[in-house]
């Protein structure tokens, strides 16, 4: 018997990730679901007053942003294209599970496919960027945090648009780590760290972090950067997913390219 | 009186998950240590809980934590390898004069030592084998042994006070 359930135990481990529809034996079926939800709810009452100091902070930087759309036409916050049409929707949703001490971090979402909510929508706060849904039941959803061995997400420096590849390296849940980042001017400690147009599931210029140090990559010429992440991971509570509008025609698009290129 | 002790140890195993998953799995006490107190369940069974209970208790009990925490298989596997190591263990605690009417593992039969050795031990192997799945390969040895054992302090800690907060509620019933 202790083999056959060990056995049970290993099948389970390995074939976890492999398996993008199921949702039973995790933390977004109706069981762990409802449970979080209502210990969320009660614990809501205690955090009213911080929760009110983050939407003021965050209603003070939309006006901030509104004035200087309104006098410099900047295109850095694509929210629609030149004729208008809105690129992407952000659904609000409210975190009631979160893991980040884990070697793979996750994070429950009280809002499912009857929500709108689909598997590899991007998930930010008004911080920066958490993850991107890898799982979604009826009700709830299931995040793969920035803080697992298997995120990937293409990034790069603000100022100079210089890409790398994000992904963790399992040890602090405060940082993370852009590697193989080209070099096109002098890297500077405490650049901001952006998501880029060519980030999938990500509005460009979401913040990741800031630059806190860097090494060259020996043997080659790329650069491995060490990034603060602006995410408090430990305290994660509003969050909004991200649906990009023409992701879709966009993804076609992309395969089509890599089929020619092949 | 056993079916009594019974309720009362699922009730004890719902506060236990709920603790773990509500309040443990949220706290940040450093990048190494991290608790897990929910095994004490497993490890307050009464001696003569036959194996054929204890390895499906132990593996339903895993994989609730599992559940919640994302982790499928992992805390399962853990608590199915220490339930079924238990027995052993507690033939090496023997203490000098038996296990005579002593039921289950108790503070306050078996004192506060044997107690926390044994916690201590069960602990242990339950976290080894937990981080060690968790990462798979060997890498970042040290990062994981690191973790291994200030989470074993802590939640062996843990448990001992909560025994003792558990006891002392069933001294006054």
């Amino acid at each position: 018997m202790f083999v056959l359930l060990e056995g049970i135990a290993f099948y389970l481990i390995f074939t976890f990730n492999s398996y993008h529809n199921t949702y039973f034996l995790n933390s977004a079926n109706a069981l762990t679901g409802n449970v979080l939800n209502t210990y969320g709810n009660f614990q809501e009452y205690f955090a009213l007053r911080q929760v009110n100091d983050s939407l003021l902070r965050e209603n003070s930087k939309l006006r901030e942003q509104l004035f200087l759309a309104e006098i410099t036409d900047t295109t850095r916050h694509v929210v629609a294209d030149s004729t208008g049409t809105p690129l992407y929707y952000y659904y609000p949703a409210e975190v009631i599970g979160n893991s980040f001490t884990e070697a793979n971090n996750y994070i429950t979402l009280n809002k499912g496919s009857n929500d709108g909510i689909e598997v590899d929508m991007g998930v930010i706060t008004t911080e920066g960027i958490v993850g991107k849904v890898v799982k979604v039941s009826p009700n709830f959803s299931m995040v793969m945090s920035v803080l697992h061995s298997s995120f990937r997400s293409r990034v790069g420096i603000k100022r100079n648009n210089a890409a790398g590849r994000m992904q963790w390296d399992g040890r602090s849940p405060t940082h993370s780590n852009v590697i193989q980042m080209s070099e096109p001017g002098k890297l500077i400690k405490g650049d901001s760290i952006v998501t880029l147009s060519i980030s999938d599931a990500f509005p460009p210029g979401i913040l990741v972090g800031t630059m806190e140090s860097y090494d060259k990559d020996p043997g080659s010429n790329y650069y491995n950067v060490r990034v603060d992440l602006s995410v408090n991971f430990s305290a994660l509570r509003y969050v909004y997913v991200v649906k990009e509008l023409e992701a879709k025609e966009k993804n076609e698009l992309q395969q089509h390219i890599e089929d020619a290129g092949d | 009186m056993q079916a009594i002790n019974w309720i009362l140890r699922f009730v004890g195993l719902i506060f236990l998950i709920l603790f773990q998953v509500l309040v443990l799995n949220k706290l940040n006490v450093g990048t190494y240590a991290h608790p897990y107190v929910y095994p004490m369940f497993l490890l307050l069974l009464p001696f003569n809980t036959p194996k054929w209970v204890m390895l499906p208790l132990a593996f339903l009990i895993g994989l609730t934590i599992d559940m919640f925490n994302n982790t499928p298989g992992m805390h399962a596997a853990a608590c199915v390898a220490i339930a079924f190591l238990r027995p052993q263990f507690i033939k090496f605690y023997t203490p000098v004069t038996g296990y005579e009417n002593v039921k289950a593992p108790s503070i306050s039969q078996l004192g506060v030592i044997w107690f926390a050795l044994f916690t201590l031990t069960m602990i242990f192997i339950h976290h080894l084998l937990y981080f060690f799945i968790q990462v798979f390969w060997l890498k970042d040895l040290g990062l994981v042994l690191l973790k291994v054992v200030f989470s074993t302090a802590l939640s062996t800690m843990l448990i001992v006070i909560l025994a003792f907060l558990f006891a002392s509620r069933k001294t006054r019933l």
